[in-house]
């Protein structure tokens, strides 16, 4: 009988008797003996791992007693975490009492616990007690969120607490940990122990061979094999099946073989019992043939992190947006446009995060095997798209897809991946998983707008015989269709729709879904363009010919005020208007000099020029409708626009926003020669960083930007400039307000860390903070994210509702060499008119060192 | 095989449920509350077990006293005692909770400490 012991000293063997022996474990501090006494015999498993401090064990082997022991070959790293209890499971645990000594257990919830419930058995225990029992009962696994701990067993021994034992979590968790190696998570007397290694496939038969060992490395023999019961147990519900065959190697091994027949993937565990059904060892097998993921994905290869994804092929020269597709790319167009769209899309990998993919074709070759594309239909598709693929000419490989209108439809772009070794896919559950094969998509979406677009150039058009002052757009569109087929001349819209072979185009004279854009000469209008209730987008687009721009000299506005699903849609217009110091039009104060403003109802302006108005954009209530709902405005900047020469760019009071679509945004938008860029008389949420002004240019305004609300706001990446001696130069923002809070910039430093530029009217000063390892943005959803470099590693960050900062654990572990977060405090509450505090957690308080509350030091084990 | 599996992703496609996605359910909350008493620190943080357990980590509180060691002192009893640096003090984090910091004299007083910087909790 031996005493099976890795990576602790042992004595002296001549020490062990033949019946048991029984171990003191001491640290090095001299305290704390923590001894267990084997407590039942022939057989057993002793743990005691402490993953939270590095002991130096000593093991004295005392007086004879029953049964052995063995010591876990990874010596003190692990908890007893990996115990693998699935549903209403019962896993028999050895663990010795030492004589003497009284051991009890006690089982702990941790928090979010799992469902169900978990029983020590006995709960006490001395020597030569039998082994305890961890039942697992009346739990559901599918209730519980994925990583979740369940249960906590803590240990006291003579009274005195000692440690957790072990933790139960839910099985999937358990997969997770096992996913990075097969290791065996009940390493005894038997190991199996050799890491898998799946052979080279292509989507068939994997098959994988792990080897079975005595921890003292005495060979099995034929007839032990024979008693052995070794099986796959899949985990869940797959159903995917392994087939095991057990050979005896020359060195007396036991050689495992798992065969996968084309089968796409598995997870469970290879299980080896004794006659008796005591398990004796065990494997996590977790594997792929063709691994199928959607959208950018994470793997981990030779020790570093990579991602792989689409990229859109077309916008990759934009050095702005070099970012993977993460789910679904479309495309729209109009129902009257039967230009072919050429859509070139790349498969690209970049290292640690998801920026810059175009900037590693070495990595790519020295990663990819093989791809192959393939377009799959994955919705209400009516005809495939041509499609073909190429080698970029960077070394990438490439698809283009050509579609015309009868390609619309829902199609899945499908890369199937062959890596040149097997990497490991990170999935949202069950964790990482080992395949060598990726199959790859993303949505690409064609729709077809109902659109009709209408060129009024050279036509008899009606704006003119509207007289010239006032569009009425209450007129229903088939109103309008009907006056544009008695007197435009232009194709009537049955005709125009006959020259489609499109099914449904008799019916998008009634379906509101309907965009009806009308393209006007470049001529002068003087008047005001209202729009009432619309059922439709009504848009009009302007035109420039021989350096005459299409110019509306007055106001575009909404007058109902009532939501409805229409928008009065704005593009390449000229608007001009009295001057900037002119409030009004007209003697009579009926029309304000705003270029844009509404009772209610959506305006949208892209690529507009507004310029000498008292308010380019008024945001705000009417001057006579001062009871109006606030949320039904809904104007801010639109993009592309240039506001030059007024009083105020955009003047915004409570503008609106909602917690689904709706975003104030500004974006790559001139603000010329203003008195105010942009002045926020009040925001109606107080979520700052909700309002996005990002990409603009802000040039010889008096003032950029004025907020005399409370909230802080957050408007990055703008530049701010000053005409000099004819030439444009750099300058400070200049802002204004009651009390100002803007973030307005941010920058790298040569270290590579980022600064930003705070404003702060408090101190008439701009400020630019202390390094901090944190680089904010915002994602599509308005969540603020923060991203965390240190060195070649990164992370992900983001800021709850509850304003903490929360780190990505799987990153931090995997990733992690040496990371600092220093945590400042925040702020104080603001003086807030109406009390509330709402923007305290809005955006990251960056503040100087004095106010930094600790800073975290994690690096991995 | 290549035919099941593309209508299996087109009917996921379909259901808009996506197979990847980079959150993750153990997020590390990095949320440090300090109160500075007269004769002691209280810092308090949230539960990280999943990354306690996973990664070395310390935290360091500012500190510009003139204490030579401080004994930082976890709610469940167990003691460490470190040297106080330029830095502040620094200890292991391992638990979420609370812990209390008082001046020590560098001599390990608690359960689990051997003291002069190291940690045995």
């Amino acid at each position: 009988m031996s005493l099976y012991c890795d990576g602790a000293a042992i004595k002296d063997d001549d020490d062990i008797d033949a019946d048991g022996v029984k171990c003191n474990f001491r640290n090095t501090t001299g305290d704390g003996v923590f001894a267990i006494d084997a407590g039942h015999a022939e057989s057993g498993v002793l743990y005691y791992t402490d993953r939270k401090t590095t002991y130096t064990l000593q093991i004295q082997i005392h007086a004879p007693e029953t049964g052995f022991f063995a010591i876990p070959e990874r010596n003190m790293t692990y908890y007893l975490e990996d115990l693998n209890i699935l549903n209403s499971e019962t896993t028999v645990y050895f663990f010795g009492a030492k004589s003497g000594d009284t051991v009890s257990f006690s089982v702990e919830p941790n928090t979010g616990a799992m469902a169900g419930a978990l029983t020590v058995s006995p709960e006490t225990i001395t020597a030569g007690s039998d082994p305890i029992a961890v039942t697992l009962t009346d739990h559901a696994a599918s209730a519980d969120a994925y990583g979740k701990k369940g249960f906590r067993v803590c240990v006291q021994i003579n009274g005195k607490q000692a440690e957790e034992a072990l933790h139960v979590n839910r099985s999937e968790d358990y997969g997770k940990a096992a996913a990075y190696d097969f290791y065996s998570y009940w390493d005894g007397q038997y190991r199996l122990l050799e890491q898998l290694r799946p052979k080279e496939t292509a989507g068939g038969m994997i098959s994988a061979v792990a080897y079975l060992r005595r921890a003292d490395g005495t060979p099995f023999t034929q007839t032990e094999l024979s008693a052995l019961n070794i099986a796959f147990t899949p985990n869940g519900s797959s159903q995917n099946a392994v087939t095991l065959t057990e050979t005896l190697t020359k060195d007396g091994a036991i050689a495992v073989t798992a065969t996968l027949d084309n089968t796409y993937s598995i997870e469970g565990a290879i299980r080896v019992r004794d006659g008796a059904g005591l398990e004796l060892a065990s494997l996590w097998l977790k594997y792929a043939s063709w691994l199928q993921a959607y959208g950018k994905v994470e793997f981990e290869y030779q020790d570093a992190d990579y991602s792989i994804g689409f990229v859109d092929g077309a916008a990759s020269g934009n050095e702005e947006y070099p970012e993977f597709i993460r789910n679904t790319w479309s495309h729209n167009s109009a129902l009257n446009d039967d230009t072919p769209e050429v859509d070139p899309f790349y498969l690209a990998i970049a290292q640690n995060d998801n920026k810059t993919p175009t900037a590693q074709p070495d990595l790519y070759r020295n990663l990819i095997d093989s791809v192959t594309f393939t377009l799959l239909d994955a919705g209400a598709g009516t005809e495939m798209p041509a499609y073909h693929s190429d080698k970029h000419t960077k070394g990438w490989d490439m698809v283009t897809i050509e579609t015309y209108l009868k390609n619309a439809g829902s199609w899945a772009l499908q890369a199937d991946i062959i890596f040149r070794q097997p990497v490991w896919i990170n999935q949202r559950t069950g964790g990482p998983i080992q395949t060598r094969n990726l199959q790859l998509a993303i949505t690409f979406q064609r729709t077809l707008v109902p659109e009709i677009r209408i060129d009024l150039r050279d036509k008899d058009n009606l704006w003119k015989d509207a007289g010239g002052t006032t569009f009425d757009a209450m007129k229903t569109v088939q109103a309008y269709l009907a006056l544009l087929e008695e007197k435009s001349g232009v194709e009537t819209i049955q005709a125009l729709w006959g020259n489609s072979d499109h099914a449904d185009w008799a019916g998008m004279l009634t379906n509101p879904e309907a965009e009806l854009w009308f393209t006007l000469p470049a001529e002068r209008y003087a008047g005001d363009l209202s729009a009432g209730k619309l059922v439709r987008q009504i848009g009009l687009t302007g035109t420039e010919e021989n350096g005459a721009v299409t110019t509306i000299q007055g106001s575009v506005f909404r007058t109902n005020n009532s939501d409805d699903d229409g928008t009065l849609a704005l593009s390449d217009l000229h608007l001009q208007g009295k001057g900037k110091e002119e409030p009004y039009f007209d003697a009579a104060k009926t029309r304000p000099n705003y270029g844009i403003y509404s009772a209610g109802g959506n305006i949208e302006i892209e690529g507009c020029t507004l310029e000498d108005y008292w308010a380019a954009v008024w945001d705000a209530p009417l001057p006579d409708s001062a009871s109006k709902p606030r949320e039904m405005l809904s104007l801010f900047g639109g993009n592309r626009n240039v506001f030059r020469n007024n009083r105020y760019g955009v003047y915004t009071d409570c503008c609106r926003m909602d917690d689904t679509a709706n975003r104030p945004t500004i974006m790559r938008s001139t603000f010329e020669g203003n008195t105010y860029g942009i002045y926020i008389q009040s925001l109606l949420r107080r979520e700052g960083y909700r309002y996005m002004v990002k990409f603009c240019k802000f040039l010889d305004n008096t003032c950029d930007i004025y907020n005399d609300d409370t909230c802080r706001l957050f408007f990055p990446s703008n530049y701010f400039g000053q005409t000099q001696s004819g030439q444009t130069v750099s300058r400070d923002p200049i802002v204004e307000g009651r009390r100002v809070k803007v973030i307005l910039d941010k920058t790298t430093d040569a270290s590579g860390k980022i600064r930003y530029q705070y404003a702060d009217i408090d101190t008439e000063t701009l400020l630019t903070l202390d390094p901090i390892l944190l680089n904010a943005d915002f994602d599509q959803s308005g969540t603020l994210r923060l991203g965390v470099r240190t060195g070649t590693s990164s992370f992900s960050m983001r800021n709850d509702d509850a304003g903490t900062m929360k780190m990505d654990a799987a990153s931090l572990i995997n990733r992690a060499s040496q990371l600092m977060i220093r945590m400042v405090e925040q702020s104080a509450a603001s003086d807030d008119s109406d009390g509330t505090d709402e923007e305290a957690s809005d955006v990251p308080e960056l503040l100087d060192d004095t106010t930094t509350l600790g800073i975290w030091n994690i690096a991995a084990k | 095989m290549r035919k099941k599996l593309a209508g299996a992703l087109a009917a996921m496609l379909l259901l808009g449920a996506p197979v990847t996605a980079f959150a993750a359910e153990d997020d590390f909350d990095a949320t440090v509350s300090v109160v500075r008493n007269a004769d002691s620190i209280v810092v308090t943080v949230p539960n990280n077990e999943a990354v306690y357990e996973s990664a070395n980590i310390t935290l360091t509180i500012p500190f510009d006293g003139d204490w030579a060691y401080a004994s930082v002192k976890h709610a469940d009893g167990k003691t460490v005692v470190v040297a106080v640096t330029d830095a502040g003090i620094t200890f292991p984090v391992m638990l979420g909770g609370t812990y209390t910091i008082t001046e020590s004299d560098g001599k390990n007083t608690e359960s689990g400490g051997s003291g002069g910087g190291s940690s045995s909790m």
